[in-house]
This record gives C-alpha cells, sequence and structure tokens, in this order.
C-alpha cells in the first residue's frame, strides 16, 4: 500500500504521454504552392498584379462518408458539403519581398472557392463606370515594404472562417457582397436561404480554393502557405498533399457564381 | 601556472571531497526489477536539421525491467518541441516529435553512483510537415525510424527504491534526412 502514490504517479505519466500521441491529430499541415508569385511592374504601372490559385488536395470522399452526406441531404432538403468549415481550420500565412531600391506598397487579395461556388467580385459589376467592384473576401489591405526589405503576415484562422461563411452568405444565402464581407457574422449558426431553406452551420461549406492576386507598385515577391488543421477522422487531407496521385484527389468544379438579375 | 580556487569555493569542495571519500566504500543496496523513471531535459538538432530548427524542451517516461543488476531492458516514450526556423512563410511554428522506441541499458554500480550506457530502437512521429519546405521530410512523410544511444550517472539514494541521474542521448532519425540530434536529461527512476 506505501507503494500506490508511485504507482499511480507512474500511471499519471503514461497517460500523460499518451495525450500528448493523442493530442497530434489536429496538428498543422501546410500546404505549399508549386511557386511564388514574382511581379515586375512596368514603367508606369502604378499597381500591377499576378494571380495564383491553390486547390486542397483533399482525398476522395469514402462510400460511408456519402452515403450519410446523401442522408443529411434528404433531411434538410439541402446540398451538404463534403468539405465543411468545422472540418478544417484555415489560415494563409505570406512573406513579401520587395526586391526593388526604392519602397513600395503591395496589397494581396484573397478570393476562393467552396466546392459549389466560386466569388469573383468582377461578376457583381454590371456598369464598370458606374458601379465599385466589391472587396475580396480576405485581404486587400496597402502593406508598406521597405528597399529591399521583407514582411510577414497571416490571414488567421477566424478571418478565413468568415471568408467561409461569407462565400455561403453571397452565394447559397442571396446576400450582397458589400453587406456579407463588411460584417462580422462569426456566431451566426444557420443561413436562411434565398429558396426558402435553412442551412444549418454543420453544413457551412469551407473554402476548398484559394484565388490569390498580388498587386505591387514595385519589383516584389510574395511566398505563401496555406496552413490547415484538419479535425476530419481520417483527415481530408491526402497525405501527399499536393504530391498526391490526381486520381486519388476530389477534382472539385464549383460554378462561378453569378448573381440573380435585379 | 598555479591552479588557484576561489577562497570561496574551497569549503565546498572539501566537504565535497570529505563526503565522497566513505561514498565508495558504503556502496548503496539498490532494488532490482520492474523500473520506471520520469524525466526532463532538451535537445538540439545538429548537422542537417540544426539550420532549420532551434533547440527545445524533451519530457520522457520509461518503464521496464532489469534483468540482472547490470542489464535492464524497457521501453520510452519520448516528447520533444522545437520551434522550426525555415525560411518564411511559415514563421515562427512549433513542431513536435513523438517517440516510442525499446531501449537496453547495460551499467554498474560504484558506491551511490551508477554509471550505465543505453541504445534504443522505435519509431517517432513527427507532429507536421513544416520542415517539408527545406527537404528535410519527403511529401505525405511523418514516421520514421530511430536509433539512439547514451550514457549517464546515476546516484542511489538511501531508499533503495529511488535514484536520480543525468544522462545524454543521441539519436539519428533515418527517414528525416538521417536528422541528428543530442540532448540531455535530468531524471527520477523509481525501481520496484
Amino acid at each position: 500500500m506505501r507503494r500506490a502514490p508511485s504507482q499511480v504517479a507512474l500511471v499519471l505519466l503514461f497517460d500523460l504521454a499518451a495525450g500528448g500521441l493523442a493530442g497530434c491529430a489536429d496538428d498543422p499541415i501546410y500546404v505549399q504552392p508549386s511557386a511564388a508569385l514574382e511581379l515586375v511592374p512596368g514603367e508606369g504601372d502604378e499597381a500591377a498584379a499576378v494571380t495564383a490559385q491553390l486547390v486542397l488536395p483533399v482525398r476522395l470522399e469514402r462510400e460511408d462518408e456519402a452515403a450519410a452526406r446523401t442522408t443529411r441531404s434528404g433531411e434538410l432538403g439541402i446540398q451538404v458539403p463534403y468539405v465543411t468549415r468545422d472540418d478544417l481550420d484555415l489560415s494563409i500565412e505570406w512573406t513579401i519581398k520587395n526586391l526593388d531600391q526604392e519602397p513600395g506598397v503591395a496589397r494581396i487579395q484573397v478570393n476562393g472557392a467552396n466546392e459549389f461556388f466560386t466569388y469573383v467580385p468582377t461578376a457583381f459589376v454590371t456598369d464598370p463606370e458606374d458601379e465599385e467592384e466589391p472587396p475580396p473576401l480576405v485581404g486587400n489591405v496597402p502593406l508598406e515594404i521597405p528597399a529591399g526589405g521583407e514582411r510577414s503576415g497571416v490571414f488567421q484562422e477566424d478571418l478565413l472562417a468568415e471568408a467561409s461563411l461569407d462565400l455561403e452568405l453571397i452565394t447559397r444565402g442571396g446576400r450582397s457582397p458589400f453587406a456579407a464581407l463588411l460584417k462580422i457574422d462569426e456566431y451566426r449558426v444557420e443561413i436562411d436561404a434565398s429558396d426558402g431553406t435553412i442551412i444549418p452551420g454543420d453544413a457551412f461549406a469551407s473554402l476548398v480554393r484559394f484565388d490569390l492576386a498580388f498587386l505591387a507598385d514595385r519589383h516584389m515577391v510574395l511566398e505563401y502557405a496555406v496552413r490547415v488543421r484538419d479535425h476530419r477522422d481520417p483527415p481530408l487531407l491526402h497525405d501527399e498533399l499536393t504530391d498526391a496521385p490526381p486520381d486519388q484527389l476530389t477534382a472539385f468544379a464549383p460554378a462561378d457564381f453569378a448573381p440573380p438579375p435585379e | 601556472m598555479r591552479l588557484r580556487v576561489p577562497a570561496l569555493l574551497l569549503p565546498v569542495v572539501l566537504a565535497t571531497l570529505a563526503a565522497a571519500r566513505p561514498a565508495a566504500a558504503d556502496p548503496r543496496a539498490a532494488a532490482t526489477g520492474p523500473y520506471a523513471e520520469a524525466s526532463l531535459g532538451a535537445t538540439s538538432f545538429i548537422g542537417s536539421g540544426s539550420e532549420y530548427s532551434r533547440p527545445g524542451p524533451a519530457f520522457a517516461v520509461r518503464a521496464g525491467l532489469d534483468v540482472f543488476s547490470w542489464l535492464s531492458l524497457g521501453g520510452r516514450l519520448e516528447l520533444e518541441s522545437h520551434q522550426a526556423d525555415v525560411p518564411p512563410p511559415p514563421e515562427g511554428e512549433y513542431f513536435q516529435l513523438y517517440v516510442a522506441a525499446a531501449e537496453a541499458r547495460l551499467g554498474f554500480q560504484v558506491g551511490r553512483f551508477a554509471v550505465f550506457a543505453d541504445g534504443g530502437l522505435g519509431l517517432a512521429f513527427l507532429s507536421t510537415n513544416v520542415l517539408a519546405k527545406v527537404d528535410l521530410v519527403d511529401p505525405g512523410e511523418s514516421w520514421s525510424p530511430l536509433l539512439s544511444a547514451g550514457g549517464g550517472l546515476e546516484y542511489q539514494l538511501q531508499n533503495r527504491h529511488y535514484a536520480f541521474g543525468v544522462a545524454g542521448q543521441w539519436m539519428v532519425l533515418s527517414s528525416f534526412a538521417a536528422m541528428q540530434s543530442v540532448g540531455g536529461r535530468a531524471y527520477l527512476r523509481y525501481t520496484y
């Protein structure tokens, strides 16, 4: 009996160790693009732009997952996404290097798509002379970069969770992009869809594709990586990420969202 | 050139020498049997890994059986945490290394002290792919076989069940570009 405290301590130690091993399930994974974005503005260009697209390497849906999703879609009367907003915590880490001899200003605009729709801000502009283009889902903040210097930052998880929700509000929810993007809806638990159905929070789709635009007035390079914390069991991201064989990855085919005519 | 001992340290040195003399002639009884050990220390990658990760804390638990007074067989579970130092992005990210290994330990006791050498074989799991950016880890790779070797010095307490000590360890992770690490730890060992 005198040894009991030591034995209890041992059990606690092994529990701690086992907990550590179990805790690794949601560790972040970094999805790297194939190349950095380099921009060399021409003479007189105030802000040139380059674009890139990064699709999350999501594995194929299993039969039991597809069956459960079909059942849930039938119950709710809506399309339930394969990749939901609750499945993934996403953030984008970036570094901008100014390769010029003069200080400059850069902007990063992040748009993208869930598995149903792509957000294209220009699609909301019918008269370019009279109408302003709605803002991107994330970013577009002017960033001053010193000559020969660099600057790093993160579009954090809460921003991208909000971006996923905003895309749902704009597309299936039928909201104006200005209203959706300028209001923070982090506590929203459902969306009243434009067709009268209700989309519950656990059926909000996640962003699965990022469309980045990099604007700068000097010779600059943007490097970025998407950080993913995958909560699905088994994980949604393919083990080999972007190196996975294409036939083992989900080929998302979102439609460019076109707002209904007024 | 004469070796000079600061005056303040002289009593400490004399007391240590005086205490050490009877120790050699007074071997302490040490229990032999099932054991468990908990340690806290620090590890640092050397070679290819040192450029891209910083030293970090390490916590381990060990358990096993003293087959003889000079041979123990057991296993260890270890957790290390390091800050990645890859070219940004990402910047300031941490990764963890989880280790499970089988170990053998050879040693002998001299008075209150025991010296030992140990070696282990096992598996290591890397918590993120942050080191893939610098090609230390291949795409989709998170497990690696490991080989470790080390040694240490142990002090047997008056209670024959308890000892504490300090030890060092070298480890190589063959699948992670043969990254190597060295570490030190302080530990408390309980033998049933």
